[in-house]
């Protein structure tokens, strides 16, 4: 019987759905054609307490609000946990997005020192010879800062959308950069900052930051000199073109490639408008040095610089003279080196491509690899004129994006086309959200080791400029034949596809989700057997986790192949946590978790 | 300052790389197809590999080979400027069929030259993606169709791996190879692709998907396939989820990937782990790390049932816009001792003739000097290595370097003389690729080459 409900209660979400007859929420005490017979035979199984049909009845724990909800947050979030479904089951999305819009933020720079601090200080008080500790933050204190905000910090949406720029203004501990922890940080909190700004704001911005500098190396970039036959550094004029504003075909504000007459893509730039691009990116160098060290010069590397302030411009190393970028605008002459910067940046940001450019990225991180033309189209729409009057508000964007009625509409669950593959980062995020983890020590200290090194994705730590995958990537066989894009499947191959699984392992069975190099004091072990108190029951364990893993999309099949694996376990402490264990493991690998619809 | 401990990089480079353990019992999955008629065979009989060493990034490849006397070597330092080599570091050459100009080697390539010098290795110089023979006049006329996206890391790195500089293709070369000779290997279920790097446009194909290896091998799965509850109900379910339709192209795909894996890895595993240790030497570096587990799977071959292998590296780092002289010493550095060894252990497993190697990059860097790094480029000059290679070479012109010349469509960015097809084209019939098939893998090939006449280059003996 509960299946049966439950199928009902898949099919189709109140919000938006008009197939069943209340208004309401699928449940909630209607019992029209719903007959319960069975539900509370379950046997207990060391569960402290059993289904009773009037539960069932009432929606409690089979609710299609809470379904929608879960669906929600996870595009919206890290993940979604229990409280957070139930508070926003009761609610609805805008609201939900309004109220994230006013949070503080959380902070990366400040809780990287003050996690090595407090490092240091237990290594200390253990005896530790300081000579073999520093309060000054590495790699992995930046690392563990990421992971606590994303898993604890109440401003998820704001997150989750730095984690969406992250991947599309591209930076990478895997370079010079990554010993410089306090550097990245305040790059992230740029994206922090701006993740509900101006994306014009958070161009600039990124153009300046010293970490971007090094990266895309218009860090100490001369103007030419002739003489010596040296020319301007293109790197950064090519990528901020290619990847960051307009990319590298003219495009409808659909997001669809604009054709010439022969039918032919349209470039938006040659070669000639990255050299000149490239002359406006000169003469930018350290904006500061550390404490006690001399003043900043141009040529000055990253050591004894200050990576958390800007860029600033040397103008007797920058370029002179008329420079002819894209769009047939020419940047006078007589200009500052940052006035040519903020014609440039504000001449692609102005670009025609810049929005469904960007829009169609941001929906491919947060909500299905294959937005329709007239999806990316609304949004767009926003982009460029939030209601006010104001171009490239993020804030509205995001709004737009998540409430959009493809994002939302029940149809995306059946749609072969919609949906997207779970970042190896989501799943580990998702992991310590909903099903929870135990922090004894009261610091949360994980450097995602284990998903970079199998998985091959860690926030900011993409093998290049071009992120871990390309929004374009199509995989070998159903998804290719049927011509769809799915970036996350450039990361799974033969290799990974066994990897993952293995990991999933050790979270259920190991109850070790945790990776660090700091003492046994640090360790966090899986909560997953907090199900004990909560869970009726086979059938209501595995409806559990599916709300919070399946978002409630969990197939028959599925379910089925679940009951059986765990149908045969013996009723005593260790068939009960080996059960949980099993279910938990087969839903993480399962297809149905994968792809997010 | 008070420098922490730890670089991340070398962190990573320093933890111990462990696999997870692999199951030991399972049963064989291989469709083993015609095993009889191969092991009647025997022997490396007409086994061939291609291994393809993926410099990522664009590779400042006229700084690997350069003019090292006479008015050659000052073009090459006026044009150069700070990013000259000193002409007492270049390591003399002397190709065969190279007279007037005397060339040499970055000072980091010692076993390079020394496997040039013994008829292993050979350059092929100024190659690069082409869609037609193009002169600097008709590239400024637009009188010549180009190349999507020149000098673009994605556009121009698809482009060496698809062999379709016209349009953005998915299949790469490899792959059409693949699906060309699919029925030369007995084992169906491993695809004759292997990749160090998972996911590439190089092997993608429309049958198997890329075999991923890691330096380690291939991993199992774990709790999978064992005798004692509740494994055997873990398993069962692992193998309905995964052979389910879901009438869902991601669902499906992602099933299907985890399939071919778990059925796959195990035998693939217990055959590398038959392989005896080699008396070869490697370096510790991971490049030296991933032709070593390439040689245990060539030794392995016939237990794995292949006859045709295609492997993939992409040994990435080269794209020096910043810092060129420092980092590239240190990557060739390494490239030269992994070649060398490889070199060595194919020597050592009688397998020299039956392998080749060979470089690719998606583009040449500017000759000029950004300061001290250098730019996107087009033209550029690879490498190949092996048994079959007439070494001791220069295959394509060595370009002038001197700026503006009629290759030099500014600040030292050349024209290629070579089209990139013509190296694939001669890797690709020596692999195998029938004459007559070889248009409808490189399309592009007969703006270059007549199929049938001679060989396209003639750097392997074919």
């Amino acid at each position: 019987m509960i299946k049966s409900l439950l199928t009902l209660a898949l099919g189709c979400f109140t919000f938006l759905c008009h197939a069943q007859p209340y208004t309401d929420y699928i449940g909630a005490g209607h019992t029209r054609n719903i007959t319960v017979s069975s539900s509370s035979a379950h046997s207990k199984n060391y569960f402290s307490k059993s289904a009773i049909p009037q539960n069932t009845i009432n929606g409690q724990g089979l609710d299609g609000k809470k379904v929608e909800a879960s669906r929600f947050l996870n595009m919206a979030t890290f993940g979604g946990n229990q409280v957070e479904i139930e508070q926003l089951a009761s609610s609805t999305p805008e609201a939900w997005i309004d109220s994230q819009l006013v949070l503080p933020k959380s902070a990366y720079l400040a809780l990287t020192d003050s996690l090595a601090q407090v490092l240091y200080d237990f290594y200390l008080a253990q005896g530790e010879d300081p000579e073999n500790i520093s309060p000054n933050p590495g790699w992995q204190h930046l690392r563990y800062s990421w992971w606590n905000n994303a898993v604890y910090g109440k401003d998820q949406l704001r997150q989750r959308m730095a984690f969406a720029l992250s991947q599309i203004l591209v930076i990478s501990d895997d370079a010079d950069i990554g010993g410089h922890a306090r550097g990245m940080a305040s790059y992230y909190d740029m994206l922090i900052h701006h993740a509900f700004g101006n994306y014009r704001d958070l161009l600039k911005d990124m153009t300046l930051h010293p970490c971007m500098g090094s990266y895309l190396s218009h860090l100490n970039n001369p103007r030419e000199i002739p003489e010596e036959n040296i020319h301007p550094d293109q790197n950064f004029a090519r990528e901020i073109m290619q990847l960051f504003t307009i990319g590298l075909y003219e495009l409808n504000e659909d997001g669809s490639r604009r054709k010439d007459s022969l039918g032919n893509d349209i470039p938006t730039y040659n070669n000639t408008h990255i050299a000149e691009l490239a002359k406006v990116f000169t003469g930018l160098g350290i904006g500061a040095s550390l404490e006690g060290m001399d003043d900043p010069f141009f040529g000055q590397g990253l050591y004894g610089s200050d990576l958390t302030v800007p860029m600033i411009m040397y103008e007797e190393w920058h370029q002179p003279g008329e420079k002819a970028i894209v769009g047939d605008y020419v940047i006078p002459d007589g200009q500052t080196g940052m006035q040519d910067i903020d014609d440039a940046i504000q001449i692609l940001f102005d670009h025609p491509n810049t929005a469904p450019f960007v829009v169609r990225q941001l929906i491919q991180r947060l909500v299905t690899s294959n937005p329709s033309r007239d999806y990316i189209y609304r949004v767009v729409q926003v982009w460029k004129n939030d209601g006010k009057g104001v171009k490239g508000n993020l804030a509205a964007v995001v709004k737009a994006i998540l409430l959009d009625p493809e994002a939302r509409s029940c149809d995306g669950l059946t749609d072969p086309e919609f949906g997207k593959m779970m970042e190896p980062v989501l799943r580990l995020t998702h992991l310590y959200r909903a099903i929870g983890i135990d922090v004894p020590s009261g610091y949360f200290l994980n450097h995602g080791y284990d998903i970079e090194n199998y998985l091959l994705q860690h926030p900011l730590s993409s093998p290049s400029v071009f992120n871990f995958y390309l929004p374009d990537h199509q995989p070998t066989g159903a998804l290719h034949d049927s011509n769809l894009n799915a970036p996350e499947f450039q990361l799974l191959n033969t290799l990974t596809a066994l990897e993952y699984p293995n990991i999933v392992f050790g979270w259920t069975y190991y109850e070790n989700a945790v990776n660090n190099w700091e003492n046994g004091n640090f360790y966090s072990p899986t909560n997953a057997s907090a199900f004990f108190e909560k869970a009726h029951g086979d059938e209501d364990l595995i409806n559990q986790v599916d709300l919070l893993l399946t978002n409630g999309t969990m197939s028959a099949e599925t379910r089925q192949t679940i009951k059986e694996a765990i149908k045969e376990f013996i009723p005593t402490l260790w068939g009960a946590r080996e059960k949980i264990n099993m279910v938990l493991y087969l839903t993480f690998i399962s297809p149905d978790y994968m792809i997010k619809k | 300052m008070v420098v922490n401990k730890f670089n991340r990089r070398d962190f990573l480079k320093m933890a111990a790389v462990v696999s997870a353990g692999l199951s030991t019992t399972g049963t064989s999955l291989f469709n083993l197809r015609n095993l009889g008629t191969f092991a009647a065979a025997g022997g490396s009989g007409d086994y061939k590999a291609l291994v393809c060493l993926y410099l990522g990034g664009g590779a400042d490849s006229f700084n690997m080979v350069v003019p090292r006397s006479g008015t050659e070597y000052q073009d090459y330092v006026n044009t150069r400027s700070n990013l000259a080599l000193l002409q007492d570091d270049i390591i003399p050459v002397s190709p065969l069929n190279i007279s007037g100009i005397e060339y040499g080697f970055h000072p980091a390539m010692a076993n390079l030259r020394s496997l040039f010098d013994q008829g292993k290795l050979c350059f092929v110089n100024n190659i690069g993606t082409l869609r037609a023979p193009t002169t600097k006049e008709a590239f400024f006329n637009e009188d010549v169709p180009l190349p999507l996206g020149l000098f673009s890391h994605s556009d121009q790195s698809n482009q060496w791996q698809t062999a379709i500089p016209s349009e953005r293709q998915i299949k790469g070369w490899a792959g059409r190879i693949s699906d060309l000779l699919l029925d030369s290997n007995p084992n169906q279920k491993v695809s004759m692709n292997i990749s160090f790097n998972g996911t590439n446009t190089f092997q993608s194909s429309n049958g198997n998907v890329e075999f991923t290896v890691s330096n380690y091998g291939v991993t199992g799965l774990t709790g999978y396939g064992e005798m004692y509850e509740p494994s055997p109900w873990r398993s069962k379910a692992i193998d309905d989820m995964m052979a389910r339709s879901y009438n869902d192209p991601f669902k499906d795909t992602y099933a299907g990937v985890f399939k071919q894996s778990l059925e796959s890895s195990l035998e693939f595993q217990n055959a590398l782990d038959a392989v005896p240790e080699f008396t070869t030497e490697f370096s510790d570096s991971y490049l030296s790390g991933s032709f070593k587990m390439i040689a245990k799977i060539i030794a392995a071959r016939e237990k794995l049932g292949f006859k045709k292998q295609i492997f993939f590296i992409d040994y990435g780092g080269w794209d020096n816009h910043d810092e060129l002289l420092e980092n590239q010493r240190y990557l060739l550095s390494e490239v030269d001792n992994a070649i060398f060894e490889f070199h060595n252990v194919l020597q050592e497993i009688d397998m020299l003739n039956e392998v080749t190697t060979f470089s690719m990059s998606e583009f040449g860097r500017t000759l000029t000097s950004n300061g001290n790094g250098t730019d996107h480029a087009w033209g550029g000059n690879v490498f190949a290595m092996g048994g079959a290679v007439n070494g001791n070479r220069f295959y394509g012109d060595y370009p002038t370097l001197t700026l503006d010349s009629n290759l030099d469509i500014g600040g030292g960015v050349l024209i290629p003389t070579t089209a990139s097809d013509l190296y694939f084209a001669e890797l690709g019939l020596w692999f195998g690729v029938n004459p007559s098939d070889l248009t409808s893998v490189f399309p592009n090939l007969s703006n270059f080459y007549t199929p049938g006449s001679q060989s396209p280059l003639g750097f392997l003996n074919i």
